[in-house]
């Protein structure tokens, strides 16, 4: 039984892993959305969905709900939440499509009245300035539409370019392909221990697999937490109780603020990203850890791609080359660290180097 | 069972007079973590009732409530009577509010009471949970104990969470919980506090033990007509004018029996309209009288945390309607499948009326709902995930610092 989840039980799911992991398995929504239901009665509901969406679409197709009717109602509702409110796809398609609806400008004023003769009068008004507000209504329509029209096609253009960027990651994070290249921590965890051991405030362990390095530097005192932007490892944790997510490295870092972590361990799938990004997360984690922090990077020696041919097509195909160690001690050197070192541990390089600062957080290192 | 043994809660105010929906679920939460894990808990609180002003209701006095120590303290300053002209300037950039704004503001909420702050710097609990993260006690509390702190948040998307002064309240705490994803998901992109240490667990649904009266012995007027039920505060910024306006207009193109029934304390009055009833605060017993005879529940609101009203409805296999702009009752209908969200008229009135037309539906959503709370937010559940969780952030690799002091 999942202990550190909340997610929603889903079929098939007891008994097949022993989920205990502290947030939950995932931060994405695609992969919990399955009823903990069985699929006869998931498909039911699912039809009943489609029937209502049907018989909306048909009813507004047959003119059921006037654009003044609607715009009144979706007034209301907005006075609850501006349309577009947050920054997800979701909201902006929920703000293109309100603006797309406020876009059309109708002349056709409601003349209705409860006192006598008023809606007479009104009527009168719209027929005699019908002319007028006609011949400037339908210059702003032109502009609201040919305005809307632009939108959309932005929309395209950039949901087109957010698809390649997202193939890319695709290939970048790796998959199945890049996973051979990972280093098994559990032959050369030594050097690793030592250096994180001696933190006991947060420590994040990037790429972290199945947890098995969180279990053992939490064996050890240090406060710890893994993130992986896989996955699979995950639903199967080296030990129960572990707090392990699944998240990009980059989405986390963005969440966190300055110098709140003591200890970063980057792993994993940075090896094959592009230089720029790799830099990006190196200066990323110098932010995110307080003075006197440690940063380390575990990385495949280059050397080692040339030792079969598989793993040379792995490194000629991949979006970036794997750094040497002495590339490392560069950006280290240019990002501030200081007692920059580099251990030899079997195919892998570890490098690190403490985070510089006036006044280095006491609590962040054992005595 | 646990080596965690004692916590204490800090909460604005506390007690079974108390309604709404934040501090229901504190006191559920105090009570459950004592009966189902054996933990010593004392809750720390004000005399406070009314949110409004905090005016001094209850004794100053330690009392048991249903098995809690219940530490009452004195508010020294309730709201200030310009706090509301203040917040609304504040609030339309409160990003860029600066510290000293940012410490008037909280400072004029309230409820401000330093016989309180001393209790809280004084308790031995092992574990401090704070709940919610808005109010003065919770500020400025959770500085003083911030190794043995778990900020119970209770956020959504709302202006005073932009605050800066909040970021440095999210990032004392050691740990935090939260009741939903959408919660999770909003608090690390505004506060930045992704690397704590976090447990999403909800909040537990108390099975009912007590049998529930016919309605018709406490609202004959409603004459086994089918209605509508909307729980909780009656307020603009839930949704009522939302939901009464949709109503009236369904009515007027769907003539028919059907009512809506509004349930809870009233801060803005729905629309007038035939079938609309505001019925104001009603007890426990006709809460879930209504509950049981009802077609379904609405809830119109575009910002909950949790909404334990899905769950009391769900409770009785019924179908609950939601409004799809708020993404935590709508996350819960989708991975449910125990109702419909609505984002408009339309999809309001054609699910209506699907509800109406077809019992089937009904059954099939409510049993859905069902069978996601048991699996889900029962309180054995809850309670055992929470001890789990306070266990292992406070008791792993490190030494609990204890506060030497009376208790």
């Amino acid at each position: 039984m999942s202990q550190w989840s909340d997610e929603p039980k889903k079929p098939g799911s007891e008994g097949e892993h022993d989920i205990d992991f502290l947030n939950g398995s995932s931060r994405r929504a695609e992969s919990e959305s399955r009823p903990p239901i069985d699929s006869e009665t998931a498909d039911y509901i699912a039809r009943i969905e489609m029937e209502i969406e049907a018989e909306v679409k048909s009813k507004r197709s047959q003119g059921a709900f006037p654009p003044a009717f609607e715009r009144r109602l979706k007034t209301i509702f907005e006075q609850l939440v501006p349309p577009g409110a947050g920054n997800s796809r979701r909201d902006f398609e929920a703000l293109l499509r309100s603006s797309d609806r406020a876009a059309y400008f109708d002349i056709d004023v409601p003349i209705a009245s409860q006192k006598p003769g008023v809606a007479r009068l009104k009527k009168l008004l719209r027929m005699t300035q019908a002319w007028y507000l006609n011949y400037l209504a339908q210059q702003l329509n032109n502009f609201s539409t040919n305005l809307m029209r632009l939108l959309y096609v932005f929309d395209a253009r950039v949901t087109k370019l957010e698809k390649s960027a997202d193939s890319r990651a695709e290939v970048r994070s790796g998959g199945e392909f890049l996973k051979p290249c990972y280093p098994d921590m559990r032959e050369t965890d030594g050097p690793v221990l030592q250096l994180m051991g001696q933190h006991t405030s947060r420590v994040l362990v990037a790429d972290c697999g199945d947890g098995y390095l969180v279990a053992r530097l939490r064996e050890s005192g240090v406060d710890c937490y893994g993130i992986d932007s896989f996955g699979d490892d995950l639903e199967k944790p080296f030990a129960p109780h572990l707090d392990l997510r699944w998240q990009e490295l980059r989405e986390h870092f963005e969440e966190i603020s300055n110098g709140a972590l003591s200890g970063i361990l980057l792993q994993g799938s940075i090896d094959l990203l592009p230089a720029n990004e790799k830099l990006d997360l190196a200066t990323e984690a110098g932010r995110t850890l307080c003075p006197s922090g440690v940063l380390a990077v575990l990385s495949i020696d280059p050397v080692f791609f040339d030792s079969s041919p598989d793993l040379a097509v792995q490194r000629d195909v991949a979006p970036g080359r794997p750094f040497a160690a002495e590339t490392w001690q560069f950006v280290f050197s240019r990002l501030g660290f200081s007692s920059i070192s580099v251990t030899k541990m079997g195919n892998s390089n570890l490098i690190s180097g403490l985070k510089q600062g006036e006044h280095a957080k006491d609590s962040a290192a054992r005595p | 069972m646990t080596a965690i043994n004692s916590v204490a809660f800090v909460t604005p105010r506390y007690g079974e007079e108390v309604i709404g929906g934040a501090e229901h679920a504190a006191r559920m939460m105090a009570e459950n973590l004592a009966q189902k894990l054996g933990l010593n808990v004392e809750v720390l609180t004000t005399t406070a009732l009314d949110t409004d002003t905090w005016a001094n209701h209850f004794p100053a006095k330690t009392e048991l409530i249903n098995g809690i120590k219940v530490v009452r303290c004195e508010v020294d300053r309730g709201r200030t009577t310009d706090f509301s002209t203040f917040s609304g300037r504040l609030l339309k950039y409160p990003a860029s509010a600066t510290n000293e704004e940012c410490n008037r503001w909280i400072d004029s909420q309230g409820p401000v009471s330093h016989s309180l702050l001393e209790s809280i710097g004084r308790t031995r609990a092992d574990v401090v949970l704070f709940f919610p993260y808005l109010y003065h006690p919770i500020v400025r509390g959770i500085f003083m104990v911030r190794e043995r702190s778990v900020l119970i948040p209770a956020a959504h998307d709302e202006p005073p969470a932009y605050l800066p002064i909040f970021q440095s309240v999210f990032r004392s705490a050691k740990a935090l919980m939260f009741q939903s994803k959408a919660e999770e998901r909003f608090v690390d992109s505004v506060m930045h506090v992704a690397d704590k240490p976090r447990l999403r667990a909800g909040l537990g649904i108390e099975a009912r033990a007590k049998p529930i009266q016919p309605l018709s012995s406490r609202l004959p007027k409603l004459n086994g007509e089918p209605f509508l039920l909307t729980l909780g505060r009656v307020d603009q910024l839930k949704g009522a004018t939302l939901l009464s306006e949709l109503f009236a207009e369904y009515k007027r193109r769907n003539p028919g029996p059907l009512k809506l029934i509004f349930a809870g304390p009233v801060t803005t009055k729905p629309i007038e309209f035939p079938d609309i009833t505001s019925l104001g605060p009603v007890d426990d017993d006709l809460k879930w009288s209504l509950l049981n005879e009802c077609v379904g529940l609405v809830n119109p609101s575009a910002f909950e945390s949790f909404s334990l009203v899905l769950f009391e409805a769900w409770s009785l296999c019924k179908p609950v309607i939601v409004n799809s702009q708020c993404q935590v009752t709508t996350d819960h209908v989708k991975e449910s499948k125990g109702g419909f969200a609505f984002s408009d008229f339309a999809e309001f009135e054609a699910q209506l009326n699907r509800l109406l037309a077809d019992s089937s539906v009904r059954v099939s959503l409510g049993s859905n709902g069902k069978h996601y709370l048991e699996s889900n937010y029962r309180w054995e559940i809850i309670a055992e995930k929470m001890g789990k969780f306070l266990n292992e952030v406070f008791t792993a690799g490190t030494e609990l610092p204890r506060r030497s002091g009376p208790a």
